[in-house]
């Protein structure tokens, strides 16, 4: 079924002050605000997909590195991420590895994957379930900053541990992939405009 | 110059669904009838509840920043730092990007997002919302996804619990500061925006 843009094709929402306004091309200025309205966010799928390949690519290094790297009389430990998870689960505290590992593997992944998805999808225009594709978009805005907390905790670590010749601390090469990924995947997620999700309505696939 | 399209009309900014909002009250928002995201949000606020919060995160951010996060008692040393100086340790360390990431993201940003709060909430108050106003609703939009206080907190909860084993953790004033401050930020990111926008609406003295 052919569907129209709404009742008026060229209306379009000033994202700043939220007055709808007469949008014939695909760029315009809000005349309350001064804002830059436009219809889409321009090469949205395409830096979307350039920082989404970044970030699969140095995942594997902020993985494979270690983290943490603590000197100290009886040697020196090299943890990764999931060598840190493991050691809290050791420690018997199984409620914090559980939280690391939900923050610095599964909201990771999580936003990598779904990234993925909506990028296919939107690129084949596709019809398949739209409201949970943006309820998806949604939740990977949302939870997205909860990934840089394994960057908080080395920073903090690296911040107090240092006493000389008994034990130092330093963040690892893999620290510096991991938050690399984080970075990369925000950016992601701010460079994709949702609206495509919807855009099958004008060019239905056969 | 783009028309004017009648005040009731919303155009989604997630999915351009052309849709009529009715007159919302108080504590109410309207949702997207075809991808739910909200598209208008009524709040409740009078201009001295806002200020007041506002000049709390103020302070605030002057704690957070001023103090140490935490005291480390070990043997006869007690090791403190305080955000910066966790930042400086991961760039003295050979980290400089992590120490720049750390800083941007609990000290830069989230001291700039409460000014800017605080411009804004200048404006509500001393009612004169126009486009200055609604540029530092850009300007807030943009700051937002990198300000992760409420990340760092979870990340001192982990390494504090860490280095349990290693010595006496104490939390410093700062900690309890930055708790204060994500419950400001999270009043503020919820009601500012609206206030400012129901202000445009009706003008100077409304």
């Amino acid at each position: 079924m052919y569907e129209r843009h709404g009742a008026a094709p060229s209306l379009a929402e000033c994202g700043r002050c939220e007055l709808v306004l007469a949008l014939p091309a695909a760029r315009g200025t809000c005349p309350r605000c001064g804002a830059t309205v436009e219809r889409r966010k321009p090469d949205s799928l395409a830096r979307t997909t350039a920082f989404l390949i970044a970030a699969a690519l140095l995942y594997i290094p902020a993985n494979a590195y270690p983290v943490l790297v603590t000197r100290s009389l009886s040697g020196t430990d090299r943890s990764t991420i999931l060598g840190g998870v493991v050691e809290l689960l050791h420690d018997g505290s199984w409620p914090l590895a559980l939280l690391v590992f939900f923050a610095s593997v599964t909201v990771p992944l999580l936003k990598m994957i779904g990234l993925a998805v909506l990028v296919i999808t939107s690129h084949r225009r596709s019809s398949w379930a739209p409201l949970s594709r943006a309820r998806l978009y949604r939740l990977i805005a949302y939870v997205g900053r909860w990934s840089m907390l394994d960057v908080f905790v080395v920073g903090l670590l690296v911040g107090l541990v240092q006493l000389q010749s008994l034990a130092s601390t330093e963040a690892g090469p893999g620290a510096l992939a991991f938050a690399a990924v984080v970075i990369l995947t925000m950016l992601a997620t701010e460079s994709f405009d949702p609206r495509l999700i919807w855009d099958f309505r004008e060019n239905p696939r056969d | 110059m783009p028309r004017m399209a009648p005040s009731d009309l919303a155009v989604c900014g997630e999915c351009d669904h052309v849709q009529r909002v009715p007159v919302l009250t108080a504590g109410h928002a309207a949702h997207c009838a075809r991808c739910h995201a909200v598209l208008r949000r009524r709040v409740r606020s009078d201009p001295a509840t806002v200020l007041a919060i506002v000049v709390t995160g103020l302070v605030c951010v002057g704690l957070m920043n001023t103090f140490p996060l935490v005291a480390l008692d070990i043997r006869d040393e007690t090791r403190t730092t305080t955000l910066a100086g966790a930042a400086l340790a991961l760039a003295q360390t050979g980290r400089a990007p992590l120490g720049f990431l750390v800083f941007m993201t609990t000290v830069l940003t989230p001291a700039l997002e409460l000014l800017a709060f605080g411009w804004l909430v200048s404006f509500v108050v001393f009612p004169r919302v126009g486009p200055r106003a609604l540029r530092v609703l850009a300007l807030l939009d943009g700051i937002r996804p990198w300000s992760m206080v409420e990340v760092l907190m979870l990340g001192a909860l982990v390494a504090f619990t860490k280095l349990q084993d290693l010595a006496d953790v104490v939390p410093g004033v700062a900690l309890f500061a930055a708790a204060a401050f994500i419950l400001c930020v999270a009043y503020l990111r919820y009601v500012a925006k609206h206030a400012a926008l129901a202000r445009l609406q009706t003008g100077p003295g409304g």
